[in-house]
């Protein structure tokens, strides 16, 4: 929908504006820059600061106003450089600087400071205060990751508003009045967020500064690249800046698709665990009668085509198994998928162990994230955004505020369901009446809903919660959906997965069949000859490290990694793969968006992409992949027929954000927002973060040159599992005496190898808690606090927490290895509880 | 010392019930949280973000931004003396240094027994009284040393007890929330005056 304009005067220049918009915006929309410190496009506006005071003609003259603070209207004629605006922009400017100290040289902020760039833009030049400064005790740590400089602050209010508005966790307050005032945490309780390093971002001076980044390097010493945060795939944009090959930090950059110049803190500070040497996987070793040794590259890789050739030959392409992780980019899983499929011929393959759902209910009518945002309805089926897709969480909070309707159905209460309109509880025990709530909550508006999909809860089985989504859409079929699952999106779409749909794949070899936990399982029964771990941890797939042991003498298990682990620990053949920051390549997002992923600095040791370790053992199995470098990639996905038909590497160049896939899908983005310009100090002009910002945004394919090869292919109807037999709801068979219906949901800092390498980071993992209704708490006699002893496929030892919130049954918080033992193939799982002695 | 005691909670879960938003309270249960412990704890601002569903961080920014909120023990009597022009031209500063000889202690600390804390404070609206001082915000005044040193041993012998209830509490006389009027009622009268 356009936007109504308005016509106003603008430093004597008649000019158009949006309708309702801020007049800060207005001018930024008309290239004036108004300096400020406090507003931010993506929060609320305060006016604290003072310092975009303009004149605005009204009809008593002209007055000074705070341009963040006053919508433009009609026949608004403003001055922006005359006198009295110049002269209050002095006096803001001494007064800010009255009491901020002049240690430029050696504040973090120095360079790339807002305070320091318009002291020097609009400042008088000379100080007129000669009595002593402000002195606070420095610095505070407010967090774990976030210091606090009290002198500097210039109490702009961004980072508190950012805490309450954007987070909704106000940890941080201003404390005290006037010139004592001060940003304050309470007592000894911390700025404990997922979202904590934003503040840092935002803050215009040097009064917030990340552990991580602190006395790291100078702003003008940094390069940078555009990237893709791949910690989860929502597909977070960021700059990605280094400092003599090494990672210093991670910015947010503005991208009004995704994730509006936020992060969460797993992905702002990941940086830190690739930079840990002593963490990463950094040359090839092979395991023998006599150890470990290290050997090069040509021999590892020698030694693993001829276990695999030896594998395939005795016993068959299925005794070959491979696993993959989180982290690949979408070349690498390409790479090993056609690897799999094409040349060893294997179905035992699965790249997206995470989805626990049938992904073809992903693809038929695919939703993005501003469209889920923007519908009358958004039901969250079994997602938890917030420990999931951390910023997803962000951005539906904001949403929330404005207005969107949201339906959350889930076995476990998130920190959204506070504020959304209906939960609808997937209660175990009446699971038949569930689907007919959801659609009862719709209130017969069933034309415009998105549904966001996910499989949040790992007690449920992926039969039960493909066939509840199933009955869902089917009951309101012409709702949209959005994949809300964090990881596995690449392997999904290039076909590396048993969860995949036919219709999208781009391999087109042998269909994957059997799914982790079923390799895993036929691995223990020692049915695979060898197992490749490609950037994952076996043990993230519930194996105990005897397991693992055991396994590992049975199977040849070939690991590829970035991180070491116990996976590393007992493969017989180790090869380093480069990690996130060390590798060029894309990435796509929840919504099929295809994202650019930089290289900044040089892979660590020996380490190697993923798709040039599969290139090569292909070779050395006697094969071709066809490809040698990374456009070949792109070039054979473009033609492939799947949904990723039409790729291509221009649509980066042609706009900010990546096209979505399949191309056919049309975008409405809403009106390019202008950027803070102080939300990314050091990409602070709107030209270097990308091509044609003011251009718009919409990409049509008809209009783009060059990919018109493999369009006809896309797919237009894709399989159902909605009209298939499956979506009927499965009754579960009801507890005997003495058991009890177990949630088991992820959250954000769950133990991993790459969250273990990342010394600041790991600081946050902690031990699973079990929460309890307290009725049941009562009936079990469980303390808070106290510890318990669950027993369903295996057994965990964890402690107990009394629900606060709406907690049905027992809701185990933190999938680890020792959790995940509890699970078994039910379709929801069930433990009975024994108090534990200790 | 601490969270709200049983008595005191009824009170303040009355208070919140009063507002449309329970954060409306904050001030109010800050108020009852000095008149429990004579300043405002930490764990009583833990105790009233509970009771308001806020953050502690954020009842604590809005008690440390009032001068009659404490967030530091004070004593038992909170004698502030006034040092605005009306008193100063009467000889408030004069007052302000013997009440420091007095009490032994400088302007901003508390006594060791803990009974007085001494301030020095802007305009208290008893200028007819210059030079006057307030103790727990009740009013005394013209004071000299005699009168000054009177006071302070009425204080502390509990001659005032009637007249000075400890710091942080405001009023003795514990009225009744009125009887709320239904909506329908107000704009039924609206409605009425509107004609």
């Amino acid at each position: 929908m356009p936007d109504e304009l308005v016509a106003v005067t603008f430093d004597g220049h008649s000019l158009q504006a949006r309708k309702g918009v801020k007049l800060i915006d207005a001018l930024d929309d008309a290239g004036i820059n108004v300096p400020r410190f406090c507003y931010h496009p993506r929060m609320s506006a305060v006016g604290m600061c003072r310092m975009c005071l303009v004149e605005v003609k009204g009809p008593r003259g002209v007055s000074l106003q705070p341009s963040c603070y006053i919508d433009v209207a009609d026949g608004m004629e403003v001055f922006t450089e005359s006198d009295a605006v110049k002269k209050a922009q002095h006096g803001v400017l001494e007064f800010l600087l009255a009491n901020h100290p002049l240690d430029c040289p050696v504040c973090d902020k120095g360079g790339e400071c807002p305070l320091q760039d318009q002291a020097f833009a609009h400042g008088s030049g000379e100080t007129r205060f000669v009595e002593e400064k402000r002195h606070y005790a420095k610095p505070i740590p407010i967090s774990r990751l976030i210091k606090l400089d009290r002198e500097r602050c210039i109490q702009c209010d961004r980072c508190t508003r950012f805490a309450d508005e954007v987070a909704g966790e106000p940890l941080i307050d201003f404390a005290g009045r006037g010139g004592t005032l001060r940003i304050s945490t309470f007592s000894n309780v911390d700025f404990d967020s997922y979202f904590s390093g934003n503040v840092a971002q935002i803050c215009p001076v040097g009064a917030l500064t990340t552990t991580p980044y602190r006395f790291k390097a100078r702003p003008w010493d940094l390069i940078q690249s555009a990237s893709t945060c791949t910690q989860c795939d929502m597909g977070c944009q960021v700059s990605l800046q280094s400092s003599q090959n090494e990672l210093t930090r991670m910015l947010g950059i503005d991208s009004d698709a995704i994730n509006h110049s936020w992060l969460c803190d797993r992905g702002r500070f990941s940086t830190s665990e690739v930079n840990n040497v002593e963490h990463r996987v950094t040359r090839p070793r092979l395991k023998d009668q006599d150890g470990t040794v290290d050997v090069s590259w040509t021999k590892a890789l020698r030694a693993a085509a001829s276990t695999i050739k030896r594998a395939i030959d005795e016993r068959g392409a299925s005794a070959v198994a491979v696993l993959s992780g989180t982290s690949l980019t979408l070349e690498d899983t390409y790479a090993w998928a056609k690897l799999a499929s094409d040349v060893v011929r294997t179905n035992a393959v699965d790249g997206a162990a995470d989805v626990r759902i049938d992904g073809s209910l992903l693809l038929e009518n695919p939703a993005s994230i501003n469209e889920a945002l923007a519908a009358r309805r958004l039901v969250l089926f079994n997602v938890d955004p917030k420990n999931e897709l951390p910023v997803l969480h962000l951005r539906l909070r904001a949403a929330i505020r404005a207005g969107l309707r949201v339906v959350e159905v889930n076995a476990v209460p998130t920190d959204l369901t506070a504020i959304v309109d209906r939960w609808i509880p997937i209660d175990p025990g009446n699971l038949g009446t569930t689907i007919d709530s959801v659609v009862a909550a719709l209130d017969g508006d069933l034309d415009d809903v998105v549904v966001m999909a996910g499989c949040r809860d790992r007690a449920l089985g992926a039969s039960l919660n493909t066939a509840l989504l199933g009955e869902l859409l089917s009951r309101v079929p012409r709702a949209k959906v959005l994949s809300g699952i964090a990881h596995g999106t690449n392997a999904l779409a290039v076909g590396f997965a048993p969860s995949a749909p036919r219709g999208i794949r781009s391999i087109s070899g042998v269909e994957p069949s059997m799914n982790a936990d079923s390799i895993v399982a036929a691995a223990l029964r020692g049915e695979i000859a060898v197992l490749v771990a490609l950037d994952s941890d076996l043990m993230g797939l519930g194996l105990t490290e005897d397991e693992l042991v055991s396994l590992s003498e049975r199977t040849t298990v070939i690991a590829l990694s970035s991180f070491e682990s116990a996976t590393t620990r007992h493969a017989t053949i180790v090869l380093p793969m480069s990690a996130f920051g060390e590798q060029q390549g894309s990435t796509l997002n929840i919504e099929w968006r295809h994202l650019r992923l930089g290289r900044q600095v040089e892979p660590v040791g020996q380490a190697r992409s993923a798709w040039m370790v599969a290139t090569e053992l292909a070779s050395m199995l006697g094969d071709e992949l066809g490809f040698m470098t990374l456009a070949d990639i792109t070039r054979e996905l473009a033609q492939s027929g799947g949904i990723l038909s039409g790729l291509g590497l221009h649509y980066f160049s042609e706009r900010l954000d990546g096209p979505l896939f399949p191309l056919s899908r049309k975008e409405e983005i809403r009106m390019q927002r202008v950027l803070d310009p102080m939300a990314t100090p050091g990409v602070a002009s709107i030209e270097r973060q990308g091509a044609n910002f003011a251009a718009g945004n919409v990409v049509e394919p008809s209009e783009s040159p060059g990919f018109a090869v493999g369009m006809g292919e896309t797919p237009k109807s894709l399989p159902s599992a909605k009209s298939s037999a499956v979506a009927r709801v499965i009754e579960l068979e009801p507890l005997s005496e003495g058991e009890h219906w177990l949630s088991l949901v992820p959250r954000l800092y769950d133990s991993s190898p790459e969250l273990l390498a990342n010394p600041f980071l790991k600081l946050a993992i902690r031990e699973p808690v079990l929460v309890v209704a307290p009725a049941v708490a009562e009936e079990l006699g469980l303390e808070d606090g106290g510890h318990c002893r669950l027993v369903g496929a295996g057994s965990a030892e964890v402690t107990v927490r009394h629900a606060k919130d709406q907690t049905l049954f027992l809701a185990l918080h933190g999938v680890t290895p020792a959790t995940q033992q509890l699970l078994g193939d039910q379709s929801w799982v069930k433990v009975r509880v024994e108090k534990s002695n200790g | 010392m601490a969270r709200f005691s049983d008595e005191m909670l009824s009170r303040a879960e009355e208070l919140v019930a009063l507002y449309p938003d329970p954060r409306s309270a904050t001030i109010p249960l800050c108020h009852l949280a000095q008149e429990q412990d004579g300043y405002v704890t930490n764990e009583a601002m833990a105790h009233i973000a509970e009771l308001v569903g806020s953050t502690a961080a954020e009842v604590q920014g809005t008690a440390s931004f009032y001068d009659m909120l404490k967030l530091e023990p004070v004593g038992r009597y909170v004698i502030g003396v006034c040092t605005n022009i009306a008193c100063m031209l009467r000889g408030a500063y004069e007052l302000l240094e013997n009440a420091e000889e007095v009490l032994d202690v400088p302007v901003g600390a508390t006594t060791q027994d803990g009974l007085f804390t001494l301030e020095e404070v802007e305009c208290i609206a008893h200028c007819d009284q210059a030079p006057a001082a307030q103790v727990n915000y009740r009013y005394f005044g013209p004071l000299d040393r005699q009168s000054f040193e009177s006071l302070v041993s009425k204080l502390r012998s509990g001659e005032l007890n009637e007249e000075v209830p400890p710091h942080g509490t405001l009023i003795r006389i514990r009225r009744e929330a009125p009887a709320v009027i239904p909506m329908e009622e107000i704009d039924r009268n609206r409605a009425g005056e509107a004609e």
